[in-house]
């Protein structure tokens, strides 16, 4: 249920970025007339989806389903917070360290399953290996191989 | 007859050759590890694909392709893992072969009749894109659209299990690709206010996006543990190299018919939009099980299921490269992608591209020819080796995918912005897919939305609404959009419950 009250805040947004365009007429379409078509389809299938679900036996939304949510998806956040840094430290420090930060955080979330693993200093240490060898052929495909000016 | 013989020189010439060689090795190595995909490989290679000549480029997606489709029964066959969904069902009947201590034979059958369904799919489509193209030349810009809704309709029924999800998907798509200026007024439209999106959402961060940033987001949840692959070596080990050759009395077990049929059903179901290899696996398993003399072997681990459901999927690959090429229609996920790569060689689909640039469609064709060819060489040569490829870990491939796309990506926008947007767009569509929404029509969606909104709009302006039901071409579409939500929607759904 809570993907189907994203995808129609989606549709909110998006029927509200249609009030400034020219819907024109049927025999001369202006550039806001498809889009109202794919709106109202798009919700006429939501409400449909919805029904179904709530028919279904679904989980409540609640603040303490979105915290368990968070809590079981927490390296999902984390991920997406190294590669929104990422792009913004590539653009300032350039290719390697940004790269090689970004890669080592990676690796270490594939590679660490417990928090018994966080002492674990092979562990570590294979991150380091691993993301220098990841870091340097990435770098020799793109700038020698495909000729990529890199930042 | 031109297509074929353009076919032969391409697939002869040295520096194809070694191409379709190496996106051939990288399919199979995608194909065979668990949770990556040729669709992935391709979507890295996008960017990438800049810097190519266009038929060499196209030549390496046919073999990646092919490699991709087949690599899936490796992993499905030793492990039960199938490597790719097209090849779920080889493992349904191929892992209790391995477990009787049959692998060899197992894995035989599948990489003889992946070859074969490849070869047979390659021969059907160049035979028949010539009258198919001439067929499409009388289209006009209503038929044009019709067509796209039938494309749109049978994807967005074929890819999902829930039809409602595949429909909003295939919509959601649509209306992100609205965003940017408007093909007709140039205006800008629904870009949220925010300034990167006045140039639209390029089908290369979506891609991105869609399959990299969100294919990692779902390994990262689901954190398998490593397999032990210990036990399946040493069974291989026991085995000599003369087991793995495919000889006569697997060919009179999976039956000539067998073959036949299912390479025509997975070509046909290659030619329909949003079919892809899982969809002609599944057909051609029931088929092959609904008309067997052997029925009590299925579930058990049967040869004929095997290659049943291998040749189908193998030779779906040469029938979605049909619809790309001659309608800028994808057959699946990966002939989406392809059509990126024509796109950014400012190649335009359609009869018009295979007739006067027809070398470039032979070189896709000599890349989906040589690599199905491959396919069973490699096989003879080290099937035996095969086991290793599953040994590489996870921390390792995909914080490389992802470096590797990020980079490509701002290799070939030289946007930083882009590369937030495919982030953004990678967590939405990782988000969708967990809850059962696909991502296939979705990208179809995306591709197909901007070219619907252009004929709709074409023929409102010239002609009127009624264009769109009294041309024959069109009526005939209506018809066929309608036979297919019945037989895909309905009729389908309850002869695979039954089998």
């Amino acid at each position: 249920m809570l993907r189907i009250i994203v995808l129609l805040a989606f549709a909110i947004v998006y029927g509200l970025q249609l009030l400034n365009l020219k819907l024109g007429s049927l025999l001369s379409p202006g550039p806001g007339f498809f889009p109202l078509i794919l709106l109202a389809l798009f919700i006429s299938f939501l409400t449909i989806e919805a029904v179904q679900q709530t028919k279904r036996k679904s989980q409540k939304i609640s603040s303490s389903y979105i915290l368990a949510l968070i809590k079981k998806q927490w390296i999902t956040f984390v991920f997406l917070i190294c590669t929104i840094a990422y792009v913004f430290i590539l653009k300032k420090i350039g290719y390697f360290i940004a790269s090689l930060l970004y890669v080592f955080v990676l690796t270490a979330l594939f590679e660490v399953a417990s928090l018994k693993d966080l002492r674990n200093w092979r562990l570590w240490a294979r991150c380091l290996f691993t993301t220098i060898g990841i870091v340097g052929t990435v770098y020799i495909l793109f700038n020698f191989a495909f000729k990529i000016v890199l930042p | 007859m031109d297509l074929l013989v353009q076919l032969m020189k391409t697939a002869i010439d040295p520096q194809v050759l070694i191409n379709i060689c190496w996106g051939f090795l990288v399919g199979l190595f995608f194909g065979t590890v668990p949770g990556l995909t040729a669709t992935l490989a391709i979507a890295l290679l996008l960017p990438l694909t800049f810097g190519f000549p266009p038929h060499i480029a196209l030549a390496v997606c046919g073999g990646i392709f092919m490699g991709g489709m087949y690599g899936g029964s490796i992993t499905a066959t030793l492990i039960n893992i199938p490597g790719a969904p097209a090849n779920a069902i080889t493992a349904i009947e191929a892992y209790p072969l391995t477990k009787k201590g049959q692998a060899p034979r197992a894995m035989r059958v599948a990489a003889f009749c992946s070859s074969l369904g490849g070869i047979l799919g390659v021969i059907l489509s160049v035979i028949l894109l010539y009258p198919l193209s001439k067929l499409f030349l009388a289209f006009r810009s209503e038929d044009k659209a019709v067509l796209i809704i039938f494309a749109l309709v049978v994807s967005a029924l074929l890819e999902s299990r829930a039809i409602i999800k595949g429909i909003v998907a295939t919509l959601f798509g649509m209306m992100l690709a609205t965003i940017g200026l408007d093909y007709f007024t140039f205006m800008p439209r629904i870009t949220f206010g925010v300034k990167p999106l006045i140039r639209g959402l390029d089908l290369l961060t979506v891609v991105v996006g869609a399959f990299c940033v969100a294919e990692v987001l779902t390994q990262l949840g689901q954190r398998l543990g490593a397999v032990d692959l210990k036990g399946v070596r040493a069974t291989l080990r026991s085995h000599s190299w003369k087991e793995f050759v495919f000889n006569r009395d697997d060919l009179k077990e999976v039956g000539i018919l067998n073959i036949l049929r299912s390479a025509l059903f997975g070509w046909i179901v290659g030619v329909l939009p949003g079919g892809g290899g899982a969809m002609a696996s599944l057909i051609n398993y029931s088929f092959a099980r609904a008309f067997s003399k052997k029925k009590a072997e299925y579930g058990q681990g049967s040869v004929e299921g095997v290659g049943a459901a291998e040749t189908g999927n193998n030779a779906m690959c040469g029938g979605a490269a049909v619809p790309m090429v001659l309608f800028g229609i994808p057959g699946d996920s990966v002939t989406a992608i392809i059509l990126g790569v024509l796109l950014i060689h400012g190649l335009i689909p359609g009869p018009y591209l295979l007739i006067e640039q027809g070398h470039l469609v032979a070189a896709l064709y000599a890349g989906l020819f040589v690599a199905a060819v491959l396919v069973y060489l490699t096989f003879l040569l080290a099937a035996r080796q095969y086991v290793w490829l599953c040994s590489v870990r996870k921390s390792i491939l995909y914080p490389f995918i992802m470096l590797a796309a990020l980079i490509g990506l701002y290799g070939s926008t030289y946007s930083f912005d882009q590369l937030l947007i495919s982030g953004c767009l990678g967590l939405i569509i990782w988000y969708l897919r967990s809850g059962g929404y696909p991502t296939v029509p979705f990208l179809m969606g995306f591709i197909l939305g901007p070219l619907l909104e252009r004929f709709v709009r074409t023929t409102l302006s010239m002609k009127s609404y009624s264009a769109f039901v009294t041309s024959p071409i069109s009526i005939a579409l209506w018809i066929l959009t309608l036979l297919s939500i019945f037989i895909f929607g309905f009729w389908l759904p309850k002869l695979l419950k039954r089998s």
